[in-house]
């Protein structure tokens, strides 16, 4: 009885006392290391100028360290091309190589020798039985930095020079758009595709998760999936069907066909799904590889499992699934997007319409025009112009 | 001691029967009163002839009287035990038909009540969440993505690795195995979109 009451107070004091020990001392790597790493290539055309440490804080999770490393980082443009968007990528050792992530900053415009920053801000949970690691807990490299003539530098492991390519293609797009609204004086449009410089209190938000664990939903219902058409996609996609059980989504797989002359090798198939309320949600996009001839048709299937829940935790039950064609990647590496009056044609529900159109871009000319109104909004334009 | 004490009393005085006290009150009477004296006298003597004759009339028991008496005695007890089963059941059956017929009309109405209270959809919730719950594994674990208010992450075996963004982040499928959140950077005005993957 004692020596158990005596067990008991020592656990209680361990656990007090690991929860007081600041992270980056508790877990510096080995010899010393520091715990975020930062190795840019010598010939990168952006190299780091300042890197600070915000405030670091460490907690105990159960059996786990939990680590909140909070790094911003200056940047220079050291090439001679101007930046349009920058991917970084972040590796923890205890996760890796089944884990990892990435910042990535598009619609840049960093002319040679500019500074822009970067935040990184992330959670790392470490078992407290995990082996030290050996050298930094997290390493931050360049993946692909994406010029303005849409070459690219980098390793390019995530793929992210599609992405970076794609958004730099809806920039162009929603700038030029924007760029006629205003040369045409047509301000009450400019007011509502910006949300009329309202901030938007209520994001559509929902949980997400991903399984690959070989759960199967192979049990729930089959849905059928339907389709968006934007008029001058290459590729459309027909139809499909999805199993379906409560908020559980699995192997979806969707019909598509190669409307262009054009090799098709790869596209973005992007999801919409409804609730049981009939509410529609952009649940976004998931990337095929394929080799698609001209006027060939194939099957886009998706391994894994989609659950969706409402932010307070709630299943979300999914009643209809939609599929569009996000973007198309052609053999000798030119990429469709659809343009404005696609999106308009493509559907009369103006909520569906305004997500399928928030680009990055987007986003990011509404948050100046809150800010600083119609002014700021052609002040910026100009300079891409 | 006024008076004289009862022939009750004196009966008991030679059999010690009485109260320590009044035998004291009454042995200091009977020094003084030969009438009391000669009463207490004879009734000693009356209790010891009754002794005697008491002793003269007990009646001797062979063993075959005893074995008599003691199958008597059994099988007086069998009888009584017997009797005792018979009525300890009495009753016990409505009972357990009562609480029975109880716990069935108390079922119906748990079931009526969630029939019209609970909508269609929480009954396909719970039923979906047991499904998980109940999901065979066709294959290892593998990593696992997910996204909470303020963070995605991707997690692997006890260890995780979580971006963190703004509530007002706009969360996405971005792959078969990725997830993105996107938001304006406060401070740069910046868009800046997170992944995680799982490979």
């Amino acid at each position: 009885m004692r020596s158990r009451l005596f067990r008991w107070l020592l656990s209680l004091a361990a656990t007090a006392a690991a929860s007081c020990v600041p992270a980056p001392a508790a877990v510096a790597g080995g010899n010393a290391e520091p715990v975020v790493k930062m190795s840019f290539p010598n010939d990168s055309p952006v190299l780091p100028v300042s890197f600070t440490m915000g405030s670091t804080t460490g907690r105990v999770r159960g059996t786990s360290l939990a680590m909140d490393l909070h790094a911003s980082v200056k940047l220079r443009n050291t090439g001679t091309k101007t930046i349009s968007g920058l991917t970084i990528r972040v590796s923890a050792q205890d996760i890796t190589p089944s884990g990892q992530g990435s910042v990535t900053v598009p619609s840049l415009n960093v002319r040679p020798g500019e500074v822009f920053p970067v935040r990184v801000d992330l959670e790392l949970l470490r078992p407290f039985n995990a082996p030290p690691p050996k050298g930094s807990m997290v390493q931050v490299t360049l993946d692909c930095a994406l010029f303005e003539d849409l070459t690219a530098y980098g390793p390019d492991r995530l793929n992210s020079r599609h992405m970076l390519t794609v958004y730099e293609l809806q920039a162009r797009r929603d700038r030029q758009y924007f760029a006629k609204l205003v040369q045409g004086n047509r301000w009450a449009d400019i007011r509502e595709e910006l949300n009329f410089g309202l901030e938007d209190l209520t994001p559509v938000q929902f949980g997400l998760e991903l399984l690959h664990d070989g759960r199967h939903t192979a049990s729930g219902k089959a849905l059928p999936i339907h389709a968006v058409t934007f008029p001058s996609a290459p590729v459309t996609a027909v139809g499909g069907a999805a199993h379906v059980a409560g908020n559980e989504v699995g192997a979806p797989e969707v019909q598509v066909r190669n409307g262009s002359k054009k090799l098709v090798r790869g596209l973005d198939m992007g999801w919409i799904i409804r609730d049981e309320h009939g509410r529609d949600y952009v649940a976004g996009s998931t990337a095929a590889e394929l080799q698609l001839a001209p006027v060939q048709a194939e099957s886009v299937k998706e391994s894994g499992t989609f659950r969706f829940s409402r932010p307070q935790g709630q299943p979300m039950l999914i009643e209809e699934l939609t599929a569009y064609v996000n973007d198309v990647q052609f053999g000798d590496g030119s990429v469709w997007i659809p343009s404005r009056s696609d999106i308009k044609a493509a559907t009369s529900d103006v909520y569906l319409r305004r997500a399928l159109g928030a680009s990055p871009e987007q986003q990011r000319l509404a948050e100046i025009y809150r800010k600083r109104g119609i002014e700021g909004l052609v002040e910026e334009l100009k300079r891409f112009n | 001691m006024r008076g004289h004490p009862g022939r009750g009393e004196l009966a008991l005085y030679p059999r010690r029967d009485l109260a320590w006290r009044r035998r004291f009150a009454l042995w200091r009477h009977l020094r003084g009163c030969a009438t009391c004296r000669a009463e207490t006298a004879g009734f000693e003597r009356s209790a010891r002839e009754t002794k005697d004759l008491a002793g003269k009339a007990s009646l001797p028991f062979s063993e075959a009287d005893w074995q008599h008496l003691e199958r008597e005695m059994l099988g007086n007890i069998k009888v009584g035990v017997a009797a005792a089963r018979c009525i300890e059941n009495v009753g016990r059956g409505r009972f357990a038909f009562r609480t029975g017929y109880l716990l069935a009309a108390l079922a119906v109405l748990f079931v009526l009540g969630w029939m019209t209270h609970i909508p269609l959809a929480t009954d396909q919730r719970i039923v979906g969440a047991i499904r998980t719950a109940f999901a065979k594994r066709s294959g290892p674990p593998g990593p696992e993505l997910a996204a909470t208010g303020d963070s995605i992450g991707v997690e692997s075996q006890g260890t995780a690795l979580r971006l963190m963004h703004p509530r007002a982040a706009a969360v996405s499928l971005a792959g078969s195995s990725s997830l993105a959140a996107r938001y304006v950077d406060e401070d740069s005005g910046q868009v800046t979109i997170t992944k995680v993957y799982a490979q």
